[in-house]
């Protein structure tokens, strides 16, 4: 469960002031939701799970400038999102499972039809919303992986919620058009 | 849009499977929380205060310097000798008087005079104070004055003479007198005195002065003598040569503050950074070799050097010091080879020619670590070991290592490889930094061509002088940088690597480029 308001600034006000335990509530009660989001992200477990620790890393490197105008999810998502941008323009690769050469992968177990439909589905949604703009791939991946609410949305992008539903508008066009193209 | 449709892709978005956080996750995060945050307050006090403190200590050296330099001006002898020099040096009206009285007992006519020494003591002073270098004076220079207390007379028949056959008093140029020293005034009735016998007369009173001052004109001297000796080798120091060159007519100021000796800090260029050799002239030697239609010895060849040349500064100069790791497959190589690239950039700044580069940190060191898991590994173009050391690491570098490394064949992306380290204290802010990176199998390209350009042009440039060194290749080099620098035709380098390999492929007759 996220924090509310007035716990949060009590919460930021005990870390801020030397309270571990403080933190350990804040890890607590946020790591679950930001896990999700970086695994929506990139899709894979395990390197959401890394990109999650290298989130907080820089959120307590950060905290001595976070001036509270956000809720403390809100600004962890943007932490969150910007690690996963950080990551997928560094350059580097996954090898290819397909090359000669390439590391074996630790067989998963066998998946049952359903699943593998599922899967592919989500995948391609996926793709799809990270080959969205900017500004609209953060609006589509904050609203509805992050959870964020729209209003909170405008306030850390700094422009209004109606501009936030535009481009949300135009994102969805956008998603159509691409999922459309994918369907064989 | 159809409403069904956005309807349909706002709930896949919404109802995507919300992946639970793998156990132990919440227990590292909580692990990695910092401890600093209880001493935020008393840290961002300390460094107030330390910035005060610095402040505080600044401005009282500031101010030391300055009132030690103002009193010294004030309090030397020379500066209130000059200041007299720098009134009109002319005789004291009695002086004059009789001066005048007696070039007109002699020629009824008023002597012209430009100027005419001061009264005795001063004239004393003028001539042992004068900030001329002992050596320049002439060696047979007598006492060019009176005894004190006597009348005064005028310039005397032995004064001192520059090179410009005038008469040097301080800072003051005298022209010669027309008419000689006149002897003591005597009575007006007296007949006239001979021009040379007045002339006479000051000599031998001249020779008494000497006589009975030169222990202290001497003492004096002397003093002046190892006052110049010392400031000479402080202005040799300094490079400066106005001391030695200025002509006499000049007074040379001690030069109370030296230059910075940007030298002695170790601020200047330098061909090897962390043990690595940067020598920028060492691709341009082969190049040019090349290009006399001559092949380069093995020994003429820095595999580093340049390694380091094409790697070159990275395109955006970072703000602070970075370290950068990248692998990709090696060139090469058809098995489980890989080129491990690190690279450590520093902060950029324009420096004036002829200016020294600053640094931008002091004791760094910088050291890699192979997990057990890697078969084998070697440093390409150099056989130095894991960490190497920088006392000062100057701003405007670029340094880049280069491994070949070998790896199982079933290793999993998320297998450690290697780990590297830098560390250094900031020059700004005194404090100890550590960067550190970890490379794991997931984090190697997935092929050489993926990789970024500034790794492909450096272990492209590696397996060039390697050949060069005779090393066995199988790789088109030329067609390798061919396609580098067609890919970005701004690219200089690659360009440059093209150009010279395709010349060396000519001179060998051979197809490769090799």
């Amino acid at each position: 469960m996220l924090i509310v308001w007035g716990e949060e600034r009590r919460l930021l006000a005990a870390i801020r002031g030397g309270d571990r335990a403080a933190a350990e509530e804040m890890v607590e009660r946020t790591y679950s939701a930001v896990y999700a989001s970086l695994c929506r992200l990139c899709g894979d477990s395990d390197l959401a799970a890394d990109l999650t620790q290298e989130t907080y890393q820089k959120a307590w490197a950060a905290l001595p400038g976070f001036d509270g105008r956000s809720q403390l999810f809100t600004w962890l998502y943007r932490i969150a999102y910007t690690t996963f941008l950080n990551y997928i323009r560094r350059p580097r690769r996954m090898m290819s499972l397909d090359e000669p050469n390439a590391p074996e992968m630790r067989d998963a177990s066998p998946s049952a039809d359903e699943v593998i439909v599922e899967e592919e589905t989500s995948e391609q949604l996926r793709t799809a919303v990270l080959q969205l703009p900017e500004d609209l791939r953060f609006t589509v991946t904050a609203h509805f992986w992050g959870g964020l609410p729209v209003k909170e949305i405008a306030r850390i992008e700094e422009i209004t919620t109606v501009a936030i539903r535009k481009r949300l508008h135009k994102a969805f066009s956008i998603l159509e058009s691409l999922l459309d193209e994918e369907v064989p | 849009m159809n409403p069904n449709k956005k309807a349909d892709l706002q709930r896949r978005l919404t109802l995507a499977s919300v992946p639970k956080p793998p156990e132990g996750l919440a227990e590292r995060i909580k692990r990695e929380i910092p401890d600093h945050f209880a001493g935020q307050r008393e840290d961002r006090n300390r460094l107030a205060s330390s910035i005060a403190f610095n402040m505080r200590v600044a401005a009282s050296i500031l101010l030391l310097i300055s009132s030690v330099y103002v009193g010294f001006r004030l309090l030397s002898p020379r500066y209130g000798l000059q200041k007299e020099a720098a009134a009109p040096a002319l005789v004291p009206p009695a002086t004059r008087n009789q001066t005048e009285e007696l070039a007109r007992a002699n020629t009824g006519t008023m002597s012209t005079m430009t100027a005419a020494p001061a009264a005795p003591q001063q004239y004393a002073r003028l001539d042992t104070e004068h900030d001329t270098p002992a050596d320049a004076r002439p060696a047979d220079e007598g006492p060019v004055l009176a005894r004190a207390g006597d009348q005064p007379t005028a310039i005397a028949s032995t004064p001192r003479r520059d090179s410009a056959s005038s008469l040097t008093y301080g800072s003051g140029v005298v022209q010669p007198a027309t008419v000689p020293a006149p002897a003591p005034a005597p009575p007006a009735a007296q007949a006239p005195v001979s021009t040379a016998a007045i002339a006479k007369i000051a000599n031998e009173r001249a020779a008494d002065v000497a006589a009975s001052e030169a222990p202290a004109e001497s003492d004096r001297r002397e003093t002046a003598r190892a006052e110049k000796r010392e400031a000479a080798p402080m202005r040799a120091a300094a490079g400066s040569s106005v001391a030695e060159t200025a002509p006499r007519q000049e007074v040379a100021f001690f030069d109370f503050v030296r230059p910075a000796q940007a030298n002695e800090l170790s601020l200047g260029e330098r061909s090897e950074v962390f043990g690595v050799s940067t020598d920028r002239a060492a691709f341009a030697r082969v190049k040019s070799t090349i290009e006399r239609g001559e092949r380069p010895t093995a020994k003429s060849v820095n595999v580093e050097a340049i390694v380091n040349y094409f790697a070159a500064p990275a395109s955006r100069p970072p703000r602070g010091i970075r370290l950068e790791v990248e692998a990709s497959p090696a060139l090469s190589s058809g098995g489980r080879a890989y080129i491990l690239r690190y690279t450590i950039d520093t902060p950029h700044q324009d420096v004036e020619p002829g200016g020294s580069v600053p640094p931008a940190a002091s004791n760094a060191m910088v050291e890699i670590e192979f997990e057990p898991t890697v078969v084998s590994h070697h440093r390409i173009g150099s056989d130095r070991g894991l960490t190497a050391t920088e006392s000062t690491l100057l701003k405007n570098v670029s340094v880049t290592t280069l491994y070949e490394v070998q790896l199982p064949a079933n290793a999993k992306p998320r297998t450690p490889v290697a780990t590297v380290r830098l560390h250094y204290r900031d020059v700004h802010s005194g404090r100890e930094q550590t960067i550190t990176r970890l490379l794991r199998v997931g984090d190697i390209s997935r092929s050489w061509a993926s990789a970024s350009r500034r790794h492909r042009l450096a272990s492209l440039g590696a397996v060039w002088s390697e050949s060069l060194r005779g090393a066995a290749n199988t790789i088109d080099v030329t067609q390798r940088a061919e396609e580098l620098a067609n890919q970005n035709p701004h690219d200089t380098k690659a360009r440059e690597l093209a150009d010279v390999a395709n010349a060396l492929r000519e001179l060998s007759g051979t197809g490769s480029g090799r």
